[in-house]
């Protein structure tokens, strides 16, 4: 189903889009919004495995403004009256504080849940590089939402792991998740390579002693904040009334191998969680 | 812009030199010389990086990638932003304006489109390539995959494999 269609005065060379050199292909590409990328991926051979290649997905990525992502459950009503079971949209959406607008990021249809038994069995967990890793009913996945690519991750499994954050591992372009099990004494902290089938065991074999005390206080506040990404790796912020370290995880050693002291002018007088440093030389503790 | 033999363009190039502003010389692939002024070809990275080396200003610049028609619709952008100032207001709109009308009647054919879009990368004039490159991408925005096929000749070559691969990406909506 070859179709060709050329103005008169183009006819004469063969010239098309597709006969442009792929590193200005893909420039044009880059400037694209993310659901015109899903459509480009349907286009041919050619756009297809431009627009799957992780250098261009990244680049990409790393083009869209910075924004929040809010989760949602929405009850679009039953499908067949029937069936007494409503149909609701599990959906992941970034909104542009410049428009004041919503995009759809991420959604997938699933029947009705018991909301008193317990929280939503959707959850997103981490992110990083425009990649999702979130949960439905207790499976993971990863999900590239601008191509519309799932894969399955285990482990963790979460029936009784709890997921701490994700990144990628130096250059070796792996994506990891770091994670903890809860037994016994106390935590266990894990990795998995994404799609690997694979973990290891990071902690207790720590030899970190400032590492040991961070996770026995983690462990006693029950909870171990979200941290961000910030030069390729995990940071944590201080537990409220806490302890006044953040705990950084370095990504290419994985090590938690050192801790910053806040400084508090900083915290006190912008409230913006901003901080401090863009000095490779950190302050180890 | 002045367009004629090897022998003008020289003599043209000695005339500037004396008034203080150099030209420049640049040859298509066809062998066709360009006279432009220094600012004009300086919206060139590459030419630029090669005057400021001291190259070979004197015996011009060939540019064998770049046929005439496209070379001289490059210069025409070149000399707009190379020769002109863009300090005020009205300055500014006034190039805003030229870019607007120029990207305009090149969209009209895009084969032209495609060389001027390649002539921009080979010479690094990011500005132009910027505007042509977004022009194209703009033609992309808000096109069906079939859309996309139609508007630039291409040809589709997906296998029923891949399709299903896409369709099955497609199903997580």
């Amino acid at each position: 189903m070859a179709e060709t269609v050329r103005l008169p005065e183009q006819r004469r060379r063969p010239l098309a889009v597709a006969n442009l050199p792929e590193e200005i292909l893909s420039e044009i590409l880059l400037l694209l919004p993310p659901k015109s990328i899903l459509w480009c991926r349907a286009v041919c051979k050619a756009w297809h495995a431009m627009t799957s290649d992780r250098a261009f997905l990244l680049a990409h990525h790393r083009r869209q403004p910075p924004q929040r992502l809010l989760t949602f459950v929405r009850d679009v009503g039953s499908h067949d009256d029937n069936l007494n079971l409503d149909v609701l949209d599990y959906c992941v959406e970034a909104v542009d504080f410049c428009t004041h607008q919503f995009r759809s990021v991420a959604r997938f249809t699933g029947q009705d849940y018991d909301c008193s038994l317990e929280d939503s069995p959707f959850t997103v967990h981490a992110s990083c590089d425009g990649l999702l890793l979130l949960s439905h009913n207790k499976y993971l996945h990863l999900c590239n939402p601008t191509t519309r690519q799932w894969l399955w991750v285990f482990p963790p499994a979460l029936q009784h792991d709890s997921v701490v954050g994700l990144y990628s591992h130096g250059h070796s372009s792996e994506y990891r998740v770091l994670y903890y099990r809860e037994i016994g004494l106390g935590p266990e902290f894990y990795i998995s390579t994404v799609g690997s089938g694979k973990e290891r065991s990071i902690w207790p074999h720590s030899s970190s002693a400032s590492l040991r005390k961070w996770l026995a206080k983690g462990k006693e506040a029950t909870q171990f904040n979200e941290p961000f990404l910030f030069h390729g790796n995990l940071h944590w912020l201080p537990h409220l009334g806490g302890q006044n370290k953040i705990v950084v995880f370095d990504t290419l050693d994985e090590e938690p191998s050192y801790q910053l002291d806040v400084i508090y002018g900083v915290m006190e007088s912008n409230r913006n969680r901003s901080y401090y440093h863009d000095d490779p030389e950190l302050q180890h503790a | 812009m002045a367009t004629g033999s090897g022998a003008a363009a020289a003599a043209a190039d000695a005339e500037e030199k004396e008034s203080g502003s150099r030209m420049i010389t640049l040859t298509s692939n066809e062998g066709k010389a360009f006279v432009v002024t220094e600012a004009s070809a300086r919206q060139s990275a590459t030419i630029r990086s090669m005057v400021d080396d001291g190259g070979c200003v004197d015996k011009g610049f060939p540019l064998p990638n770049v046929d005439s028609k496209t070379l001289a619709r490059v210069i025409q952008y070149c000399d707009e932003h190379g020769n002109k100032e863009a300090h005020t207001v009205d300055e500014r709109a006034a190039l805003a304006k030229f870019d607007k009308d120029f990207i305009a009647e090149l969209d009209a054919d895009k084969a032209f489109l495609y060389d001027v879009t390649m002539a921009a990368n080979y010479l690094h004039i990011q500005g132009l390539f910027a505007l042509t490159t977004q022009c194209i991408a703009d033609t992309i925005k808000g096109k069906t995959p079939e859309e996309i096929r139609t508007a630039f000749g291409i040809e589709y070559d997906l296998t029923a494999q891949d399709e299903e691969e896409i369709k099955e990406e497609d199903t997580h909506a």
